[in-house]
C-alpha cells in the first residue's frame, strides 16, 4: 500500500526522498492518516514541486503529445461506459451517441490543459507568481473555450438550470473520472519520461 | 542552487510544519522520524509523512537545512546558518506579536 502511494510522487522526488519518507512512514506505522497525508502530498509534488525541475521544451512537448494520444483511447472507453449508465437516468440531458462522439472531444482539451498546467509550472515554479497564475488562467479559459465550443449539450444545460442540476451528478461523476485518469496518465507519464528526460532534482 | 527567499511565509501552508521543523533542528540534527516525534512532544502535533517531507524538501531547497550523510535509511538534518537567521527573525515576530496580544488581553 505504502509503495502504491509513494509511487504517485514525481520520479525526482522519489529518488531523493522516498527512503526517508518510507522509513517515517513504517516508524510512525501505516494508518489511513498516513496514507491520506502522502496522497496529499504527492498531489501537492505533482502541482507545486518543492524540488526545481528542468525539463527541456522536448521532453515537455513528448509529455503533453502522449498524454494526448493515452487520453483519448482511455476517454472513449469512459465515454462508452457514462453512456450505457446514465442514458436511461436522463430523460432530458441526451447522452447518448452524440455525447459519445463529442465528449471525448472536449474531454481532450480537459486532460492536455490540466496536463499543460503541471508541466508548465514545473518549468515556471519558484520564478514568479504571475506565471502560476497565467498558467492556470489559460487552461482554465481553453477547457471552458473547448467545452462551450464542442458540446452542444452545453448550452442546452446553461439554457434550463432544472436540467444542470438533474445532470450535475452526471458532471461530478465524469470530472470525478478525469482527474483520477489525468492523475494516472501523468504519473505513468512522468515516470516514463523524467527519467530519459533533462529533469534532475536539484 | 537555493531560492532567494529569507522569510517563512514564503512557504505558503508549509510555513507552520517548517517552522516546527526549524525549532526541532535548532539544539541538534535529527532525522525525519526524530523531527516528527520531537514536534509531537513538543507541539502535541502529529506530522505525516508527506507534509513532514514537504517542508523539509521546500527548507532543503531555500538552503535553511542541510541534510547529512544518510544512516542506513535515515538521514539526519541540520539548521544552516541561513535557517538560524530565518528561525530567529520568526520567532521575533512571533515574540512581539505574543506580547501585544497578551497587553491587549491584559486591558480587557
Amino acid at each position: 500500500m505504502l509503495r502504491v502511494f509513494l509511487s504517485l510522487y514525481p520520479s525526482a522526488w522519489k529518488a531523493r526522498y522516498r527512503d526517508e519518507v518510507w522509513d517515517v512512514a513504517e516508524s510512525l506505522g501505516v494508518t489511513w492518516h498516513v496514507l491520506c497525508d502522502l496522497l496529499r502530498g504527492a498531489v501537492r509534488e505533482q502541482v507545486w514541486p518543492s524540488v526545481r525541475y528542468r525539463d527541456s521544451i522536448g521532453a515537455l512537448l513528448a509529455r503533453v503529445a502522449l498524454a494526448y494520444l493515452v487520453s483519448f483511447g482511455v476517454a472513449v472507453a469512459e465515454l462508452f461506459a457514462a453512456s450505457a449508465i446514465y442514458m436511461s437516468r436522463m430523460p432530458r440531458v441526451t447522452i447518448g451517441m452524440d455525447a459519445v462522439m463529442i465528449g471525448p472531444v472536449w474531454t481532450l482539451p480537459f486532460l492536455v490543459s490540466v496536463l499543460a498546467f503541471v508541466c508548465l509550472r514545473r518549468v515556471f515554479v519558484g520564478k514568479s507568481r504571475i506565471a502560476f497564475v497565467s498558467t492556470v488562467v489559460i487552461a482554465t479559459s481553453a477547457m471552458s473555450f473547448a467545452w462551450i465550443a464542442t458540446d452542444s449539450g452545453a448550452w442546452s444545460l446553461l439554457a434550463y438550470p432544472d436540467a444542470l442540476l438533474r445532470a450535475a451528478p452526471v458532471l461530478a461523476t465524469l470530472a470525478s473520472m478525469y482527474a483520477c485518469q489525468t492523475m494516472v496518465v501523468f504519473v505513468i507519464l512522468d515516470r516514463r519520461t523524467i527519467t530519459t528526460s533533462s529533469e534532475q532534482p536539484r | 542552487m537555493t531560492r532567494t527567499s529569507s522569510d517563512l511565509s514564503d512557504l505558503g501552508r508549509f510555513s507552520e510544519p517548517a517552522l516546527l521543523i526549524l525549532i526541532s533542528l535548532a539544539d541538534e540534527p535529527k532525522h525525519g522520524y526524530a523531527i516528527a516525534l520531537d514536534i509531537e512532544s513538543m507541539a502535541g502535533q502529529r506530522l505525516g509523512p508527506g507534509t513532514l517531507y514537504g517542508a523539509i524538501a521546500r527548507l532543503e531547497e531555500r538552503g535553511w537545512i542541510q541534510p547529512l550523510p544518510a544512516e542506513d535509511r535515515r538521514r539526519p538534518y541540520k539548521l544552516t546558518a541561513a535557517g538560524q537567521r530565518v528561525l530567529r527573525a520568526r520567532l521575533d515576530s512571533l515574540k512581539q506579536l505574543a506580547r501585544i496580544g497578551q497587553a491587549r488581553l491584559a486591558g480587557a
